[in-house]
């Protein structure tokens, strides 16, 4: 006692350190869930960024609208007439009614199971987000009250996002792809065969290699999931942007351009799956 | 400075770092305002204000932001407590001495959250930290100086100084 008295600062110090570094080690051990506290603090600050975003989001687009209005003129323009000649496509593109008719009696009488009757989305809004470049982690507004779980793929337009890494009612939090230290199948779009294994790199892109040594592939080419693991398939990733041969490990190593700007994100589509939750218990 | 007072600003520097600033970031970089405020709230100020605020919000930065829950906080205590030491051996009025506390508390900051991150994860190029360190430091130096003419130059002023206006904001 006569030593804690004399040092009470060191002390206490210590025992905030020795706490901190024990909470360090247990989300490192048990990524991805959150303690009841944790979860009403990530409450708290979600329910706080969310206007805050939606203000910036307000303040920005109304400046760009005036500072930028013959630009959105002309884009306009050329959106409309790229919608006349979608429409046309699709015309042109689109079964008749028989066909149509005849395809899902086939289905039936097939008992065919269309992939896709699996899948479910929710569209959300990135409401924060770490600006430091260190992480590509962020909250979203859409949590366990809107059907997300932990697991399920994020992605936007472009390509694949991530994953739910934690979820609450009302936000959950996305790990992207390239802060994703686990592995990624991957198929080369241009020829479905040519599999390979990717993950982050640490230096805010990716990098893999090719299953198949003499994969003959090129720099450009498109990388999609192949579907083998927890996301579905067809989802861009990215085009290869360097081939290397490591003489080390024999294989054919590619780094790659995520197609997905991480920079800048404001709208995510979280796709769940049927089998969400038995990953989540599996992990 | 009064923990109120500087709970704002923290409160302040948390909701614009994760929303707002996002929109001005250079090569894909924004400040660390927790860092920035956790240094010059250690350095510039007597009391615990950037350690206790700095562990709190540290401690909410990691839970909003990363996998791992912890390290910002740990990093944000060491660091204010150096710089509670430091402020004993440099003049505090000095913008060169803000220069050189900004700079110092940013490089330790990131160095030890790559040192965190590769203990835990290994994922991280220290290359790739180096190359962000330098728009770092420079956008903390600027918060540093436009905190320290704006609000911090006034800390020094004592409450029994004969031209000292009673502002409570600004009470050492």
């Amino acid at each position: 006692m006569k030593w804690y008295r004399e040092h009470r600062r060191a002390t206490i110090l210590g025992v905030i350190l020795l706490l901190l570094l024990s909470l360090t080690v247990a989300s490192y051990v048990n990524q991805g869930t959150n303690s009841w506290l944790g979860m009403q603090l990530e409450r708290i600050s979600a329910f706080l960024q969310e206007p805050v975003r939606d203000g910036e989001n307000l303040i920005s687009t109304t400046v760009k609208a005036i500072f930028q209005f013959k630009k959105v003129l002309a884009e306009n323009e050329a959106l409309l007439q790229e919608n006349e000649e979608l429409r046309q496509e699709l015309v042109r593109q689109s079964l008749s009614r028989t066909d149509l008719a005849e395809l899902r009696n086939l289905e039936e009488a097939l008992n065919y199971i269309n992939p896709a009757d699996n899948y479910s989305h929710v569209t959300a809004k990135v409401i924060a987000m770490d600006g430091s470049g260190w992480y590509r982690t962020f909250t979203i507004n859409a949590g366990s009250k809107h059907g997300v779980k932990r697991n399920a793929v994020v992605i936007n337009r472009d390509g694949l996002i991530g994953r739910i890494l934690d979820v609450g009612p009302e936000w959950a939090k996305v790990i992207s792809v390239i802060d994703e230290s686990n592995n990624v199948s991957f198929q080369v779009f241009r020829d479905l065969n040519l599999l390979g294994i990717l993950s982050g790199d640490g230096k805010g892109k990716l990098s893999g290699y090719m299953l198949d040594a003499d994969a003959s592939i090129t720099e450009g080419d498109v990388l999609v999931t192949s579907g083998m693991e927890l996301y579905p398939q067809g989802i861009p990733i990215g085009k290869i942007s360097k081939i290397t041969w490591d003489n080390d490990a024999l294989l054919r190593t590619v780094e790659i351009e995520p197609a997905v700007n991480f920079n800048n994100i404001q709208k995510v589509t979280v796709i769940m799956t049927g089998s969400s939750d038995t990953e989540q218990e599996e992990q | 400075m009064k923990y109120s007072s500087a709970l704002i600003f923290f409160l302040a520097g948390f909701l614009l770092q994760s929303t707002l600033v996002l929109n001005f970031s250079i090569a894909g970089i924004t400040p660390n305002f927790l860092l920035c405020f956790t240094i010059l709230f250690s350095f510039l100020y007597k009391g615990y204000q950037g350690a206790v605020y700095g562990v709190i919000f540290g401690l909410l930065q990691d839970i909003a932001f990363s996998v791992l829950i912890g390290p910002s906080a740990i990093l944000y205590l060491l660091i204010a407590l150096l710089m509670a030491e430091i402020r004993h051996y440099l003049y505090r009025d000095s913008i060169l001495n803000m220069l050189f506390t900004s700079s110092l508390g940013t490089m330790l900051y990131y160095i030890g959250l790559w040192l965190i991150l590769m203990i835990f994860k290994g994922n991280y190029s220290f290359m790739y930290m180096l190359k962000k360190v330098p728009i770092l430091l420079a956008l903390h130096f600027a918060i540093a100086v436009i905190f320290y003419l704006t609000v911090g130059k006034r800390s020094i002023r004592h409450p029994q100084d004969r031209y000292y206006k009673g502002r409570k904001l600004y009470v050492d």
